[in-house]
Parts: structure tokens; sequence; C-alpha cells
């Protein structure tokens, strides 16, 4: 479920309408691993007196709507408590899980008024029905990033592949995919190949090939506006790269920061800066590692 | 039977090349793409099945949706949604053991396109559309979101959305149907006008839907209960026959 800004025949607490005055409702959710599973700890803030008196008298319960479009999952966890946790199994879930937090009446409520509506609703009684929104808090995405692979691990957020248009004459970068893709030329995709299970030719090929690749998808993304750039969320690729530059940078790549930050500078570290290394190996390394093989 | 993936680099290399090798989905087996890696594309998983075949008999291919998803959900109704979403089992699947099944559901032969290769072979939409546009995923989740066990047949709903390609883009492409007891409320009210003797077919199908829709706009269904949802539809479906 997608939080959508509509209006209704009836006033909604919510952060963008101005139906109520001097009153909110929001909800922090946290997500933690529970073993294999998903944890998620949920806090409600509730600030209007009648609101929360109708969740007291059980007439009215938070919700916090899951729901995960990947799976297929959804579920609605109904609480009269502001603090409350909730314990998902992984394996109803993988990929994004988006939480919404509402007020919604549990029983029909008649003659409602509130204190804080707006004065437009002043002197007004409205009937809520079973089911119907009261509140509504801010939606919360949680990206699930798990431990365990389902099926297989597959750990690399890049893919080298052939390109098998024959007129292609150069390396192109795709980021539409779960991992950041990477196209090479026939001539080129097998000589890469050839080389590719040779350990200490890694610091040249990902100098040659990972790094230009990650600086394309870097500049991409800091071209993109935040709402743009929050498209991506849904790619492992995206959310690897958001974890390490988090970690590594403490750097938010969906925050305007990030578009001034060197991302020559970064990529190569990302990668553990391996120009050195690739080098070093080219300079003496390689030709020896070539003879010994020889031999 | 061994349940295989595709290798994800493999299948990242066949979809991003597919205008270039879309045609060759139309050859009579799928021998060409191991020649095309120069090794077999697929991982085996820890899972091994019974061998099963689908059903190809019929002349008009959708009519054997119904038993292709019972033989495929009885078989793999092991799999949890989160794997049962995975591209790469379901494009391993399609190509390695149901190649000629989905050329006969889909007429691949014929209407071989990028578009065609890219939905049945692949995912080739959001996620929760691509899980009934896949040939092979789309029985399971046919059958995942319609094999209710509570029922004297458990495939009484699958038999019914199967009738009508349209049905399951109206009922199971919508996201009320990732909750089960709104997809039971919703079908077993079209049940019962249907017994009621109401004309049931897509447009009021579809518009039922749209009805379900409008009410998800309203309420928040999973609040309701399962009675409750019933009623507001079979009072729909009755008025629909009323106007």
């Amino acid at each position: 479920m997608e939080i959508r800004h509509k209006l209704y025949p009836y006033p909604v607490l919510s952060y963008y309408s101005d139906d109520y005055v001097v009153s909110s409702f929001d909800a922090v959710i946290e997500a933690s691993k529970d073993g294999h599973n998903i944890r998620i700890d949920f806090l409600a803030d509730i600030n209007n007196a009648a609101l929360s008196d109708l969740v007291a008298y059980g007439k009215a319960k938070i919700v916090y709507h899951l729901e995960c479009a990947q799976t297929g999952y959804r579920n609605a966890v109904l609480t009269n408590k502001n603090e409350v946790s909730y314990v998902l199994d992984h394996k109803l879930i993988c990929g994004r899980l988006q939480v919404c937090p509402f007020i919604v009446a549990t029983t029909e409520i008649t003659d409602y008024v509130n204190e804080n509506f707006h004065e437009d609703y002043r002197g007004f009684k409205f009937t809520i029905e079973k089911g119907c929104i009261m509140a509504i808090g801010k939606q919360v995405n949680i990206d699930i990033e798990k431990d365990i692979n389902d099926l297989l691990n597959t750990p690399s957020v890049f893919s080298i592949v052939k390109n098998t248009d024959e007129h292609a004459s150069g390396m192109i970068v795709e980021l539409n995919y779960n991992k950041i893709l990477i196209k090479l030329p026939d001539k080129d995709f097998y000589n890469f190949k050839s080389l590719k299970g040779q350990a200490v030719v890694q610091s040249v090929l990902n100098s040659l090939v990972v790094i230009p690749a990650l600086i394309y998808a870097l500049e991409d993304l800091s071209k993109k506006s935040l709402d743009e750039r929050y498209e991506y969320s849904s790619y492992a690729w995206y959310r690897a790269i958001k974890k390490a530059l988090a970690n590594k940078f403490n750097c938010d790549i969906e925050s305007n920061e990030f578009s001034n930050r060197n991302m020559l500078e970064m990529a190569q570290k990302l990668i553990n800066a391996p120009l050195s290394d690739a080098l070093q190996v080219l300079v003496s390394g390689y030709t020896s590692a070539i003879e010994e093989d020889d031999e | 039977m061994i349940l295989v993936l595709l290798e994800e680099n493999c299948l990242l290399a066949l979809k991003s090349n597919l205008y270039n090798l879309y045609d060759k989905f139309a050859l009579p087996d799928p021998e060409w793409i191991t020649e095309y890696f120069g090794r077999s594309p697929f991982i085996e998983t820890r899972y091994s099945v019974p061998d099963f075949l689908l059903d190809m008999s019929e002349d008009k291919p959708h009519l054997t949706e119904f038993e292709n998803v019972r033989r495929l959900y009885n078989s793999l109704s092991f799999l949890t949604p989160s794997q049962a979403s995975d591209e790469r089992l379901w494009a391993g699947l399609c190509i390695k053991y149901f190649w000629t099944y989905i050329q006969y559901r889909w007429n691949i032969v014929e209407k071989c396109t990028v578009g065609n290769v890219r939905q049945h072979f692949f995912f080739d939409y959001g996620a929760r559309r691509s899980l009934t546009r896949n040939a092979i995923s789309r029985l399971w989740w046919i059958g995942r979101l319609t094999y209710d066990p509570s029922r004297k047949d458990p495939y009484e709903f699958t038999r019914f959305v199967c009738e009508n390609a349209d049905y399951i883009m109206h009922i199971l492409e919508r996201n009320t149907s990732n909750n089960f007891m709104i997809t039971r409320a919703f079908l077993s009210a079209i049940s019962t006008a249907r017994e009621e003797g109401y004309l049931i077919n897509t447009d009021t199908v579809g518009e039922l839907s749209k009805y379900l829709n409008l009410l998800g706009g309203t309420y928040i269904l999973d609040c309701l209960s399962e009675s409750e949802i019933y009623e507001k539809i079979l009072n729909k479906a009755r008025s629909i026959k009323a106007s």
C-alpha cells in the first residue's frame, strides 16, 4: 500500500492536511533481525486527546499495514498500545516491505466530533464506519536484506556479460537490473573471461572494468533528483552501495550532499583502490605469474 | 526433477541481449543456451520433486490453465513466497523443463517477439505483476492465491479464476489479492451470486474488482471481517444485475 494524499468526506488527521489543528499522529518504525526473521518495533505517538480515547476505549485501533509487493504479502497489525513489536517470518517477504500507520475505526462511531477539527468542520458531526481511516502517519519502506539467500548465494553487485550486438565497440553499463550490468563486446568478453579466474589480475580487471562502471553508476545517481534516486532502491546493487557509502563515508546516498562528493575517489575506495596493485602486477607480478604457469 | 536456477549472470546476459536472441526462443529446444554460454547456465537447488508434465492436450491452450495450475502447485506448494518470487527459479524452470509448454501456451513460435519472450520466460513487469505473467510462476501463484484447504474442493476458486485470463488479471493482479481473507470473501461472493443466477462474466467480474478497489480506498479492508467484505461484494453483484 502506498499512502496517497487523498481527501476524505470527513476529517482525517494526517501530516499532509489541515483537517485537524494542533494535533498529530505518527509512528517510529524500526526493523531489526530476529534470527533470520524480521522484528519490527512500532512506537506510535498520538497527539490528540479524543483520538487517543477512541483507541483506549476500543472504538479505534492503531493499525500498521504491512505489504510486500514482491512476495504478495499483506497483513495488518492491530493494537491499542502505543508500543508494540511484531516478528515477521522471513520466508514471507523479500525486497521491500511497505509499512503504513493508521488509526482505524473498529466499530461504527456515530456523532463523531473532535475539538481540534479545523474550523471549517466545527459544528459538524460525522458517522465513521468500521474500517474507515481516522488518522494517517508517514509511510516507512523497509528494504529487507537477507543474510541467507533462499535458494543460493549470489554476493557480487556486478554482472559482466557478453554484448551480442556485433556492432558494439565499447563497454556498456546498464543499471535497471538487480546488479550493475556491464556488457562487453564479444572479443573483450572472452578476454575478460579468460583472465577473471586468475586471482593475480583481479586488481587489473577491477581497474579496467569495474571502477569505470561504478563511477558511471555513481555519476548517474548524482545527476538524479532524490525521488528519482529512490526509485533505484528496489535494486540490490543500489542497496549494497547505499550501505557501503553509509558505512565507509558516512554518506547518505539519498541526500543532496551525495551529489557534491567526488565519485572517482569514492568508487576507488569502494573497490579498495585497486590501481596501485594493478600497476604493480603489470610491471612485475603478472609476467612472472604467466611464466610460472607455463613451466 | 531437480529444481534449478538460471544463474544470475546468465539471466542478465539473456535478458539484456534479447533483441539479438529472441528468435532463438522459437527453436525446438533450449540447447543453444548451453552452447551460447559454453557451459550449463543452471545451478541446482537443494530441492528435488517427482517428475511431472504439464498438459498440452487442448487446441486452445488457455483451457489447460486450471489443470496445469493443479499439477504444478501440487508438486511445488512447499516453496515459500520468498523463494517463489525469485526470477532465477522461474526462468530456470521455464528454460530447462518447460520450454515446449511455454511455446505451446503462449504461442511463442508464431508470436516470437522480444516482449512475449521477456514476459513469459522471464520477469518483465513490476515485482508483483511479473509473478502472474511468467509462464510457470503464473501457475504457482494462481495456486498460491486461490488454493483454499478449508473448502470441500480446495481448488474451487482456482477453477473459477482459470475460466478466463481476464479473471486472473482482474482478481489476482490487484494488491487486494495479497490478503487471502479478502480474496476468499470476494470469490465466495461471486460464487454465491452465480449460484443465485446472476450473470458472472468478464464485465461483471471487472466491475466487481473495481468496486473492491474502491472499497480499498475507503476502508482498510484488512480491518473488516471476511463476512463484511463478502456482504458488500455480494450486494454489489446483485445490484449490477438489477441495474
